[in-house]
């Protein structure tokens, strides 16, 4: 459990948590093998953009170097992580777990404004498919958050794939299947019918599509799904595993934390597998989003399978916040350590005892000529 | 019931809340007078577990206590949602408040006309639209963001528009035509997005029964396309027999 009396205080009390929070999650991330890497923020436009979705480019802040350069300001640090291993790292054992507390530089919409600077706590396991990898990060984000004391939060787990496979399977041109992914994504299964009806699209991929913008648990989606496509192989294979995922996630004790819900397709364009969110009923931002990248590495270099995921600590930070200021209203009556002015040694050696068995202390200086 | 146990419902303050409200109704919610500020209890009149709590907010509004949280759920129109940018869920669409968004300009006008206007000029109360509409076309374009569209067109503020068609009348009293239907405006419930498991089947029950009990749609809006003209000549032509066409009056 995180532990809101130790947090060092600051100025403004989120600077202190931030830090804790963020040792808090390094320090998870460790106990899974997972080492913490650098990533410069300052990247070459050129060599980085290969990874980013055109939603990602047009959100990034782009300039030119003395040198004439085009450089851009680190928007995502997952892209940057996956240049860094092609360019850097290949060749190092499979799988390679790298773990950061690292700035983005992103126009991101806020409250009447946009924020500009966000920092991102995340992993990445980069090196093997299927279910093993996929559990072993999703147990790393219950753990960080568990830490941290969070109680009322779900994930949300998606797949990209399956619904790949089933967008492909409409033959909607591209533009037009943004379209059906907006309305997925806004759960407006209306909406996906009313697109896909106009194009023409047969009934049952009709059907299953817009079943991955219904608000239904994801059991029954995946139900739905099958039991419309099911002469499709791929489709089955796919559904399959996503219950393979839920069992194990559930056989572990996490069902009721964890939940499948196929309109869970949020996120930059390099998700090529499960994708997930993290959500709270108090937060309005999502507090973490992960997801399996398989093609993203392969940009670079080689492909290589990988599946990671961010927290946003200002996220975080929100609603930790509220906690923290609780618990640190009440040290304020038995911390106070009164020191003389007149001979102000007997009040500094109680301060002293305190702190050395690590109490915390708060000296406040009694002016005994005024008051005698 | 706690607070916990509440599922909160903004309601637009729109030509449209009486038949929100009566929607509702006919789901069972015994809604108050809404026309007094603040919560007002409606009971859980689809046994899903939750007290609802209604109360009302302009119409722009409603997405922003979604998305943050402060109400689980409300109805907003489609046009404010483009244009506030929020991340709701809209699980359901309602059966009315359905309106084609429209490029109008006075008649006469084609794309072609306006596109070789030095200084287009588009007034609308919906700017994002506007602006999506013209860089879409690669038309360079300055968007005039105004509430009422017909009078920046009336008095030279601007050469075109986009706009909600609720009645074609005005467009044909002030002699203007539809050039493009850009899109429908739809109503729809909005939901927050970090719903809790039981909050959600709450929902999709309330979604069930507003499905259950939908009112009949209204009759779709006639649309005063400029193609239309040839059978309803505008005030200043009139229709010559011996030639079959118009003439000036």
């Amino acid at each position: 459990m995180f532990d809101f009396q130790q947090a060092t205080p600051a100025l403004d009390r989120s600077v202190s948590l931030r830090r804790q929070v963020t040792a808090q999650a390094m320090q998870v991330f460790g106990g899974w093998g997972y080492r913490e890497i650098q990533i410069p923020l300052l990247e070459h436009f050129d060599a980085l953009k290969r990874g980013l979705d055109e939603d990602q480019i047009a959100r990034s802040f782009r300039f030119v170097d003395r040198g004439g350069n085009l450089m851009v300001l680190r928007p995502d640090v997952t892209p940057a992580v996956a240049k860094t291993y092609a360019y850097q790292l290949r060749g190092l054992p499979l799988p390679l777990r790298v773990a950061y507390a690292n700035k983005v530089v992103r126009i991101e919409r806020a409250f009447g404004a946009e924020e500009v600077e966000s920092y991102q706590l995340g992993a990445e396991r980069i090196g093997r498919k299927g279910l093993v990898a996929d559990v072993e990060v999703l147990l790393v984000v219950l753990e960080v958050l568990e830490r941290l004391g969070l109680r009322r939060f779900h994930i949300n787990l998606g797949d990209h794939k399956l619904a790949q496979l089933l967008l492909s399977a409409t033959g909607a041109p591209r533009r037009i299947r943004g379209e059906v992914e907006e309305a997925i994504l806004s759960r407006d299964p209306d909406q996906v019918r009313r697109i896909l009806v106009n194009l023409g699209t047969r009934s049952r991929y009709i059907d299953a599509t817009s079943a991955l913008a219904g608000l239904e648990g994801g059991l029954q989606q995946l139900d739905v799904i099958e039991k419309t496509l099911n002469g499709n192989t791929k489709v089955r294979e796919r559904i399959a595993y996503l219950r393979d995922v839920e069992r194990t996630v559930d056989e572990l004790g996490y069902g009721s934390r964890v939940r499948i819900d196929l309109g869970e397709l949020d996120g930059p364009g390099y998700y090529t597998g499960i994708g997930f969110s993290v959500v709270s009923e108090g937060a309005s931002r999502r507090i973490a989003r992960g997801g399996r990248y398989d093609n993203l590495i392969g940009q670079y270099g080689a492909d290589t399978p990988a599946v990671g995921f961010s927290f946003s600590l200002e996220t975080l930070v929100e609603l930790l916040h509220p906690k923290a200021s609780r618990t640190s209203r009440k040290r304020h009556n038995h911390e106070v350590v009164p020191v003389s002015t007149h001979s102000p040694a007997d009040g500094f050696e109680d301060a002293l005892e305190r702190r050395r068995n690590n109490m915390s202390t708060r000296i406040v200086a009694r002016d005994d000529q005024e008051t005698s | 019931m706690t607070r916990s146990e509440r599922l909160r419902m903004a309601l637009p303050v729109s030509d449209e809340l009486d038949a929100i409200c009566g929607h509702l109704r006919a789901c069972g919610f015994g809604l108050p007078n809404l026309e007094m500020p603040g919560l007002h209890e409606a009971g859980d009149p689809i046994d899903c577990g939750y007290s609802f709590e209604v109360f009302r907010l302009d119409p722009a509004d409603v997405a922003t206590y979604v998305e943050h949280a402060i109400s689980h759920l409300g109805v907003m129109s489609t046009d404010l949602l483009r244009e506030s940018e929020s991340a709701v869920w809209r699980p359901y669409t309602f059966p009315f408040g359905e309106y084609p968004m429209v490029l109008a300009a006075p008649r006469g006008e084609s794309f072609a006309s306006l596109s070789t206007r030095p200084n287009l000029r588009i007034a609308s109360p919906y700017p994002k639209l506007a602006q999506d509409v013209f860089a879409h076309r690669g038309m360079p374009v300055e968007i005039v963001p105004v509430a009422d569209s017909y009078t920046a067109c009336l008095l030279g503020l601007a050469d075109a528009f986009v706009d909600r068609l609720m009645d074609p009348a005005p467009m044909y009293e002030h002699d203007f035509r539809v050039l493009e239907v850009l899109e429908h405006r739809r109503l729809k419930l909005v939901v927050n997005r970090a719903l809790g498991s039981r909050r959600r089947i709450a929902i999709q029950k309330l979604v069930k029964q507003l499905e259950e009990h939908q009112p009949e749609p209204p009759q779709s809006i006639e649309v005063p396309f400029e193609t239309a003209d040839e059978f309803n000549p505008g005030p200043y032509l009139e229709w010559d027999n011996d030639t079959e066409g118009e003439v000036a009056g």
